[in-house]
């Protein structure tokens, strides 16, 4: 008998009993994840090749729900809507979150709670948030409206006016961008003092150290919350929901992708075309984000990588 | 000191807790959770799931019907909003946990109908005695699909013209004669403007934004038609169509200005808790629905009357009216206790509790706000007639000359010159109610020609409707 045969059978050895617990302990979470998540994945593929009204069974229909998306009028007018959002809502966050972290960044008394008051609204639910926001907008008596006016500008109608509900969208989403403050906030710590400190035996100033050591160190952060960032906004419906009464907005002007997708599935019943219209999201995120990895390498820098040059 | 477990020991225990836990959160679900429904044999208790509106009204309803029947309990849900139709109800019995019966609303009730998501209820009803004749024709009529009853209808409104005496009396209009036509409509509203400068200050009048009118009240007043017959043809380009699009379109450049303003103006009221300008006194005049009546009875700064609304010329007296029925669930193991619950609500005991419980509603309501006077108390309108009668008997009589005359008015509506939501919108309900809105909103702001608006209104709806008539005649 050679000395690799083991005399007894796989699952009694030393490897084979430690691979059995592992998939014992990863089988609660395997199950919910493959009823849960997978399976309406791939039943959401194959019903998108479907017209699916839930009373009566699916019917086969081929590429006719990509085809009808494709001519569909309002696939564009809520993909440009959807796209308008995260252009502006994206960037801003990110910066307003930088902002915030640099400021909180220091040490001054009651820090912790600062942080916590900036980093609140992040985790207020989003239809409280939304709830909140209908009552801050309102043009007549909301207090948006009323700080304008005290500053002698007359505040447009905001959620009723075709030109501004997006930018109220936006406004709301800056809002809530504590989470992306405390990620910038943790990047910032991550820092180590000994590059400040170098920098300023360079004869750095305050503006230098900033763009010299700062911010490619926080490159990293900054790419991680750009990718997530895009692919939740991409994705913003709750909010939207609440504002408009799931209509979409004066004249469409807030129907956003996922608003169209809910109102195709769930007011007009035509599953399979909402399952079709959630798959071209799909590709279009991942291809989004396919393109950001492959420029990734541009800026992004990782301190643990070897310097060149 | 610790002990240790060994590995062995380790494995078993925590299999063991994960087996006890998933098997306690597999349980099956308790009696009296939706879903679930009571022991079959007939002597046994039975629970019976009802979904439908919430508040002390409907409670009290609920404990009343308990207390009228000792075998059966409700056990009843709020079924949320359901004006444009309704998924949890749809998904609900899609999967086979519906309820025994429920609330639904009249625009998707031939939508939902064609889709077999109600129980025909015509053998019941012809067994238990209930004439479909002693309901309010239109009412029935929304509630029938392919020669069947679905569901026994509930209540329903009607929408007229209400106006502020005052201010009539203030711009030198009599107070008694409202506008008939809507020349004289147009006439009225330029001399109830009050402007300061270019900005108006109070309305005159202001048609579809504001109130609940929709389209559709000034689209019947001209005579357009809705849908054909057979509702299989959407008519909403018909030039009767346009022609109330251009009308509405030019009177908004006339007489009420700016379309975004006006709908910021009317959406702040609305938060604030007032129901409608009108009820601010910001508006001179309103069409809107006559459940206003209990509403401005509760406001006595407010001097109103109402009328049926002003005709255009060609035209003819027209409202419409919506509502809620109460259906059978398709998969209910109760059909006869949910039979007995339907019929008892949409019947006379249904509505005098339920006006007893609204009665002890207003009472709070009147001590709580502090208004002057007596409690007065405005029911809703139900659709079976013999409870229409007991109503005005009992509560109407009750009120003053100008609420008994606006009531039997609206008798004469439902009876006589109503359209129903319904019966007009087809098997795409939601998909036109969501359609003319926008239609309505792209003339008014000026993106679109009236014709282009309702011919591209038309095109989608028709699309939609082909559809839904697609499923329906497959399943056929």
């Amino acid at each position: 008998m050679s000395a690799n045969t083991p005399a007894r059978p796989w699952y009694r050895t030393l490897r084979g009993r430690e691979a059995i617990s592992f998939y014992l302990f990863l089988l609660p979470w395997m199950i919910g994840f493959l009823i849960f998540t997978l399976g309406p994945i791939i039943v959401s593929f194959v019903l998108s090749f479907t017209d699916y009204d839930i009373m009566l069974p699916p019917s086969f229909v081929g590429i006719e729900n990509f085809r009808e998306l494709f001519t569909d009028p309002l696939f564009y007018t809520s993909m440009y809507n959807t796209v308008y959002i995260v252009v502006f809502a994206v960037p801003l966050g990110m910066i307003v979150a930088f902002g915030l972290a640099l400021l909180l960044n220091q040490r001054v008394r009651f820090m912790a709670a600062y942080r916590t008051a900036y980093f609140i609204p992040s985790i207020v639910p989003a239809v409280a948030s939304a709830a909140l926001w209908l009552y801050l907008l309102q043009p007549q008596w909301g207090p948006v409206n009323a700080l304008l006016d005290s500053i002698g500008i007359t505040g447009p109608g905001w959620l009723s006016s075709e030109l501004w509900s997006k930018p109220a969208i936006i406004m709301l989403m800056v809002w809530g961008t504590g989470g992306t403050m405390i990620i910038y906030l943790a990047g910032l710590q991550d820092i180590p003092q000994s590059l400040y400190e170098a920098a300023e035996i360079d004869g750095a100033n305050g503006w230098h150290k900033f763009w010299r050591v700062t911010l490619p160190l926080m490159t990293p952060s900054i790419f991680f919350t750009l990718v997530l960032g895009i692919i939740a906004t991409f994705q913003i419906f709750a909010q939207i929901f609440v504002l408009t009464d799931g209509m979409g907005g004066p004249q469409n002007s807030t129907l956003v992708y996922m608003i169209y997708l809910y109102r195709n599935g769930f007011n007009f019943f035509r599953m399979g075309y909402a399952s079709a219209m959630a798959w071209v999201l799909f590709v279009i995120i991942l291809m989004l984000t396919w393109l950001q990895f492959k420029g990734a390498r541009r800026w992004v820098y990782y301190e643990s990588e070897s310097a060149e040059g | 000191m610790q002990t240790q477990l060994s590995r062995r020991s380790f494995l078993q225990l925590t299999a063991g807790t994960m087996t006890v836990a998933f098997i306690a959160a597999c349980a099956p679900a308790t009696p009296g959770q939706p879903g679930s429904s009571g022991a079959a044999p007939a002597a046994a208790p039975i629970t019976l799931n009802v979904w439908w509106l919430e508040g002390p009204i409907w409670e009290a309803m609920a404990k009343a019907y308990d207390e009228s029947n000792e075998n059966v309990t409700v056990n009843a849900t709020v079924i949320g909003d359901i004006v444009f139709g309704d998924q949890k109800y749809m998904t609900a019995v899609a999967a086979g946990t519906g309820p025994d019966a429920a609330v639904q609303n009249r625009h998707t009730f031939l939508q939902f109908s064609a889709k077999g998501l109600f129980q025909d209820v015509t053998p019941w009803m012809d067994s238990s005695g209930i004439k479909q004749a002693d309901f309010t024709p239109v009412q029935l009529a929304e509630s029938t699909w392919d020669g069947k009853v679905y569901g026994l209808p509930l209540f329903t409104d009607v929408r007229y013209l209400f106006w502020n005496t005052e201010h009539f009396e203030e711009v030198g209009l009599d107070p008694t004669k409202p506008p008939t036509t809507w020349q004289e409509l147009e006439a009225y509203t330029e001399k109830l403007n009050k402007k300061t400068g270019d900005k108006i200050d109070r309305y005159g009048f202001v048609p579809y934004l504001w109130g609940n009118s929709w389209m559709w009240l000034y689209g019947f007043l001209n005579k357009a038609p809705a849908i054909s017959d057979d509702k299989r043809t959407i008519l909403v380009d018909d030039p009767k169509w346009v022609e109330t699009m251009q009308w509405m379109v030019d009177f908004y450049d006339k007489y009420v200005g700016d379309f975004e303003m006006t709908n910021a103006f009317s959406q702040s009221i609305t938060s604030s808790g007032l129901a409608d300008p009108f009820h601010a006194g910001k508006s001179s005049m309103s069409a809107t629905g006559d459940w206003t009546v209990g509403e401005l009875l509760r406001i006595p700064d407010i001097k109103w009357d109402a009328a049926p609304m002003p005709i255009p010329s060609g035209g003819e007296q027209s409202t419409w009216s919506c509502g809620y029925s109460i259906v059978m669930a398709p998969n209910t193991k109760n059909p006869e206790a949910a039979w007995d619950l339907m019929k008892w609500t949409a019947t006379e005991p249904g509505w005098e509790a339920r006006a007893d419980a609204t009665l002890v509603d207003v009472e709070a309501a009147w001590a709580r706000e502090q208004i002057e006077g007596e409690p007065q108390f405005w029911p809703t309108q139900a659709c079976y007639i013999p409870a229409l009668t007991m109503l005005e008997e009992k509560y109407v009589s009750k009120l003053g000359e100008r609420e008994q005359r606006t009531w039997k008015m609206g008798i004469d509506a439902l009876e006589n010159w109503t359209h129903g939501c319904g019966t007009e919108m087809g098997v795409a309900a939601l998909e036109y109610w969501v359609e003319i809105d926008n239609a309505a909103r792209a003339a008014l702001a000026h993106k679109m020609s009236p014709e282009d608006a309702m011919l591209n209104c038309k095109t989608k709806v028709q699309e939609a409707t082909d559809r839904a008539w697609a499923a329906i005649d497959k399943k056929a």
